[in-house]
């Protein structure tokens, strides 16, 4: 009877050991990945926002509700949906913003309009930076910058996503919440617009 | 066909730079930047569920147990409990008044180190006091 007992007690020692070493274990492959993404997010959001303090706030809050609401997602969906919910934060933090002086301020990522022809790729070049911004793109890594800053919002998503995040077309699309072929065509548009603009100083 | 396919050879060139360079960029993150997104990471972390789950897993079934147990306790020590004399199985609602009734009969004794057997016994003494009554003479 004390045996039956004392083993009792100890499955249920096991168990919960069980249970902490299985949460430990998922605490270190979040904290890996967290780990992993963080810096390229940060540059992401940083691009998007142009606001070093707000870039990091947001990211902090995507970290939070991931964890939160998607930790128990497979692994393998993991970065799509932490950029799905980044895009989302830069959305929510750009139309919080009451006043905008530049023209990617009013959304950051649009509202859906994968299908639609996009009237800023498709316009001709009127790229004519003020000699503040001339001078900045002396350097080769801000003039990228202020390129990428300028291009139409999904255009930059994709472009993003696929140059400094790596992803593929597919995650990308999973990530955007559109298909692939959008993806693609938002991609390629971004490329050719930077080409177009970054042509003298990336010869 | 992948997306690069379908790039010209100029803009491919420059897509692969600007990846570079961004990729670049991101090694470049000053120490204040890099802590802001240790605490930010950290203070997901804390977010994770299950976490507290387990651990509040750890505590409370062992103090709902022991909670439990002092319940049980409690009621089978309660003096006045109806299970300790049945009227019914005594066979006699006079006589299981009588006894209930009766202040000499100390509970707490029943409750004592032999209490079960006590109380298995009642039930001979009602009957032996029933078969006094009713016996001729």
């Amino acid at each position: 009877m004390n045996c039956g007992k004392t083993e009792l007690t100890m499955s249920y020692g096991d168990l919960v050991q069980l249970q902490e070493d299985r949460t430990l274990e998922h605490k270190q492959f979040m904290d890996q990945f967290l780990k992993d993404i963080e810096r390229r997010a940060f540059r992401f959001a940083d691009i998007a926002v142009r606001n070093r303090d707000d870039a990091l706030d947001i990211v902090q809050d995507t970290m939070i509700r991931f964890v939160r609401n998607y930790a128990k997602r497979p692994q393998a969906e993991w970065r799509a949906l932490f950029y799905k919910i980044l895009r989302n934060r830069i959305i929510d933090h750009q139309r919080s913003q009451s006043v905008s002086v530049r023209r990617h301020v009013i959304t950051w990522f649009g509202y859906n309009k994968d299908d639609e022809p996009d009237p800023i790729a498709a316009a001709p070049d009127t790229y004519n930076p003020t000699p503040d911004k001339r001078a900045a793109l002396d350097d080769a890594m801000e003039a990228l910058e202020y390129a990428v800053e300028e291009l139409p919002d999904r255009q930059k998503q994709a472009f993003l996503l696929r140059s400094l995040e790596g992803m593929s077309v597919a995650g990308t699309a999973k990530a955007m919440g559109c298909s692939t072929g959008s993806v693609k065509t938002h991609y390629h548009r971004a490329v050719h617009s930077l080409r177009a603009v970054l042509g003298d100083h990336w010869s | 066909m992948t997306i690069d396919n379908e790039l010209n050879r100029e803009e491919r060139k420059l897509a692969e730079q600007a990846s570079e360079k961004l990729r670049a960029s991101v090694d470049q993150l000053d120490a204040a930047t890099l802590s802001r997104l240790n605490q930010a990471r950290q203070r997901a972390l804390e977010e994770l569920p299950g976490r507290q789950r387990y651990l509040a897993l750890r505590w409370l079934v062992p103090t709902a147990s022991a909670a439990g147990a002092a319940l049980v306790a409690v009621l089978l020590l309660q003096p006045s409990s109806p299970i300790v004399v049945d009227p019914t199985a005594i066979g006699s609602i006079a006589i299981a008044e009588d006894i209930l009734n009766d202040q000499s009969v100390d509970f707490e004794l029943l409750m004592g180190e032999d209490d079960l057997e006590m109380i298995e016994e009642l039930e001979f003494f009602a009957w032996l006091t029933t078969e006094e009554l009713e016996a001729p003479g």
